[in-house]
């Protein structure tokens, strides 16, 4: 049975409206199969107004139809784009490049998962593994090295070196390579995650340095909850580059920014009567603003119980 | 993309503005294909049609032009301007049938365009409407025009308005609408206005207001810079601008030869103009030939114009009229935008440009461009909405937004409500250029006003027989109390940053069901059930 993948946004209204009922078709049609989504979350500065009412009721929809989901921001590749890529003034058609250059690094077929469990896409190979847990099904995509175009004949990084960045990045949760961590950035446990070397000597490189990633203690232990696959294919060019897809608290800042405007525009019944022209209630609002809150509280348990 | 506008001018402004309108549309389309391809962007405004049948069948998108109709319908009661219409360089655009007229006018009488004009040309009007409509894929929204002051556009506009509602009620109802200036010459135009506003507050989904006082403002504005810096070309330019030496004295009526145009290219102003004068609104001094009140229209127009952009050419975030209601309008009655534009002179030579992105972002906030008199500043914002032209990229539009929220009040729980639409061509001789729509609370001012006016009038009772001859006293006091109540939620709102009793409904059932849905689901594992009471919200109302 052939996994299906979605990409859409959750701000606007036909990605997130009739994709949800996308969907909801596809799971109705096809009980077994594996569904994904690829969502973009809208800049938290604001880009539509009523976008917390749309990510919430596209985030019901996910929870309940598909298996995994890749949580794409905006804001993240804007600032990816800027400060390493160079671009003093990004245009969308930049972040979008920017997100395929990053997802490509986690989608493209890989040897050892070839090996596995036979040819296809190893985000959607690995989607059981990635949301074996049924609460935790958000994820977030990182890559490295992020140089900027044409720069790729120059570049030239160590498995370790790269391994130890991205471990930092995991660490702190964010997606840009930078060298100073912010002081009030978390400390993100991840539940599961799959990384991919790509380049020479990808298959024998040293495994040390990813083992140290924070797991969240009910985790399976030791490297059943880090899969780590390799390939020794260049990928952008670039002689050595990794990507990992890791389901983590990364997702937590953009979760709590849209919950709680979410719910402070329902108490103020702002923008319902948009909705229930349609014949969604407020009821139906206010439950879907639920699944939203209940998916950012089980992964800021994460955190607590470790 | 089948996105289609059907516009329905009422009245004499109404067609004035029209005329602007569709003259700087067809400027613009010509102006960025070059080829004569019926394309998509066209049709959502005009259909190219096969003249050789007396039906006017249309063709496909992908042709070549033919013969472009506008999607219009052209109402007024009084022949004049209409047939100056017809009979003018934009002639060839209009499809004869779809208009209506009578003969007399509606004498500046609210009642007598609503409740006698209303209902005899009902079944005209609805049997127009279907026919545009079914001429569309897919038909997004009707534009109405018209003002408020006078007697045809105020009341029989807002009939139209109301028995669109009742013949296609899922079309989207925007309408633009321009209100009598402060001293205006005719006196019952305060009447007028509040009898017309009441239909606009129930049945339109978003009114664009333009003030007289503002628009003249504007104009006298512009003609001030004009006269410094002659190099500059300004918005409210007129097609015989173009073609003549600044400095020259503007000789009347004179035409150019033009070279082979693309077929729609109007020509310059007909020789001997109808100058009859709108009844509402101060008169800017004529220049040359001209007609009175045609720069004032030509801002409308130009405010139109942008507005639909985003349907008409291509763009990274389009911003169709659907998104902007969706994004704009938190409380339903609440529907009433401040537009503002800029910027609003260009140089002819790029050289001198000298309005930077940002400088026009934060212009663009003032009142020196606003087109209703209203004073914004330190009332509350309920949402906004920027659509930007030409090559700006997000991340220039993002941190101009980012200091511009901190010059602004917001609702608390609306913090983010910034809509933005890019769209890649630019207007004429401009490399880019900036339309805001913001929903202010501010917007009571405007009411307010004529609501002094109208009760100075009403307490007395002046006129009011001319107005009960055919309608019921009662209903003076229904539009007064339904404007009143909606000044008096916008005051709430923007005081105490409350949602108004009137727009929450609060059924008892609505709230235990809530109450029943919070409690913890069963999602939540073992563990996390001792944190659940600390993570349930405080019921939402």
């Amino acid at each position: 049975m052939a996994p299906w993948q979605a990409l859409h946004s959750v701000a606007g209204g036909t990605g997130s409206g009739l994709g949800s009922f996308v969907l909801s078709a596809v799971r109705d049609a096809f009980p077994s199969a594996v569904l994904s989504s690829l969502s973009v979350w809208p800049f938290r500065t604001g880009e539509v107004s009523v976008q917390c009412y749309n990510a919430a009721l596209t985030l019901s929809s996910i929870y309940e139809h598909t298996d995994l989901s890749v949580m794409c921001e905006n804001e993240g590749y804007l600032e990816l784009c800027r400060v390493l890529l160079g671009q003093e003034r990004p245009s969308l058609d930049s972040l979008n490049s920017a997100m395929s250059g990053n997802l490509v690094r986690v989608m493209m077929p890989c040897g050892s998962v070839h090996k596995l469990y036979g040819p296809g896409c190893p985000l959607l190979q690995l989607a059981g593994h990635l949301a074996a847990h049924p609460l935790y099904r958000l994820t977030t995509v990182r890559a490295l090295p992020q140089i900027r175009k044409g720069a790729e004949a120059f570049t030239s990084d160590a498995w370790t070196a790269l391994q130890r960045r991205m471990l930092q990045l995991c660490e702190h949760g964010t997606m840009v390579d930078r060298p100073s961590a912010s002081p009030e950035a978390m400390h993100c446990r991840t539940v599961s995650a799959s990384t991919f070397l790509w380049g020479d000597g990808a298959t024998d490189a040293s495994l040390e340095p990813l083992r140290r990633m924070p797991l969240w203690q009910h985790s399976v232990d030791g490297m059943q909850a880090h899969q780590v696959h390799a390939d020794g294919h260049h990928v952008g060019g670039l002689e050595r580059s990794l990507g990992i897809v890791s389901n983590c608290q990364a997702v937590l800042p953009a979760l709590c920014s849209t919950t709680s405007r979410a719910t402070s525009m329902l108490r103020a019944s702002a923008y319902l009567h948009q909705y229930e022209r349609y014949g969604l209630s407020r009821d139906e609002m206010s439950e879907a603003i639920l699944v939203m809150l209940q998916a950012q509280h089980d992964y800021e348990q994460l955190s607590a119980s470790g | 993309m089948p996105r289609e506008v059907i516009t329905i001018q009422v009245g004499q402004c109404g067609n004035q503005i029209g005329c602007r309108f569709w003259d700087l549309v067809l400027r613009e389309h010509a102006f960025v294909s070059k080829a004569a391809v019926y394309d998509a962007a066209l049709s959502s405004f005009f259909r190219n049609v096969d003249t050789r049948h007396a039906n006017l069948p249309g063709l496909p998108v992908g042709d070549q032009i033919r013969s472009l109709k506008a999607r219009c319908l052209l109402v007024d009661m009084e022949e004049g301007v209409v047939n100056s219409l017809l009979t003018g360089p934009l002639a060839d655009l209009f499809d004869a049938r779809q208009r209506i007229t009578d003969v007399s006018g509606s004498g500046n009488n609210w009642a007598h365009g609503y409740h006698v004009y209303g209902p005899t040309y009902r079944e005209s009007i609805q049997e127009k409407v279907r026919r545009s409509a079914e001429q569309c894929d897919s038909l997004q929204c009707f534009f109405l025009l018209h003002s408020l002051g006078g007697g045809t556009g105020s009341g029989l506009g807002t009939y139209i308005l109301e028995s669109l509602e009742d013949l296609m009620p899922e079309v989207f109802r925007f309408v633009s609408c321009v209100c009598p200036a402060r001293e205006d010459d005719v006196v019952t135009s305060p009447y007028n206005s509040i009898l017309a506003m009441r239909p606009l507050i129930q049945s339109a989904h978003c009114v664009l207001p333009a003030s007289n006082d503002s628009l003249a403002n504007i104009c006298n504005q512009i003609s001030i810079r004009d006269a410094e810096d002659s190099n500059t070309a300004t918005l409210i330019d007129l097609p015989q601008d173009e073609r003549q030496p600044r400095r020259a004295p503007r000789a009347p009526g004179r035409r150019t030869a033009q070279s082979a145009p693309p077929r729609k290219r109007p020509q310059a102003e007909p020789e001997t103009p109808v100058a009859v004068p709108r009844s509402a609104g101060t008169r800017p001094p004529p220049i040359g030939q001209e007609r009175p009140f045609d720069r004032m229209n030509s801002l409308v127009a130009h405010l139109l114009n942008n507005l639909t952009s985003s349907m008409r050419f291509e763009g990274s975030l389009n911003l169709d009229l659907n998104e902007i209601t969706m994004n704009l309008v938190p409380f339903p009655r609440m529907h009433f935008l401040l537009a503002s534009m800029s910027p609003l002179y260009f140089g002819r030579d790029p050289r001198f440009v000298s309005r930077g992105f940002h400088q026009m972002f934060s212009e663009v906030i003032t009142s020196g461009h606003q087109l209703m008199n209203v004073d914004p500043r330190g009332s509350t914002y309920m949402a906004l909405a920027f659509l930007v032209r030409g090559s700006a990229s997000i991340a220039d539009v993002n941190r101009n937004i980012f200091q511009l929220r901190k010059k602004l009040k917001l609702l608390p729980f609306n913090e983010d409500a910034f809509k933005i639409g890019l769209c890649k061509v630019a207007p004429r001789g401009l490399p880019y250029s900036v339309l805001h729509l913001g929903n202010t609370c501010a917007a009571h001012q405007m009411f307010s006003h004529t609501v002094k006016d109208f009760s100075r009038l009403y307490n007395r009772k002046a006129h009011v027989h001319h107005y009960t001859e055919y309608m019921e006293k009662g209903e003076f006091d229904e539009a007064f109390e339904t404007v009143n109540a909606l000044i008096k939620d916008y005051i709430h709102l923007d005081m105490l940053h409350e949602t108004p009793a009137s727009c929450c409904p609060q059924p008892a059932q609505s709230v235990r069901s809530a109450a029943a849905v919070l409690t913890p689901s069963t999602w939540a594992s073992s563990a996390a059930a001792g944190a659940s009471s600390q993570f349930l919200p405080r019921p939402i109302l």
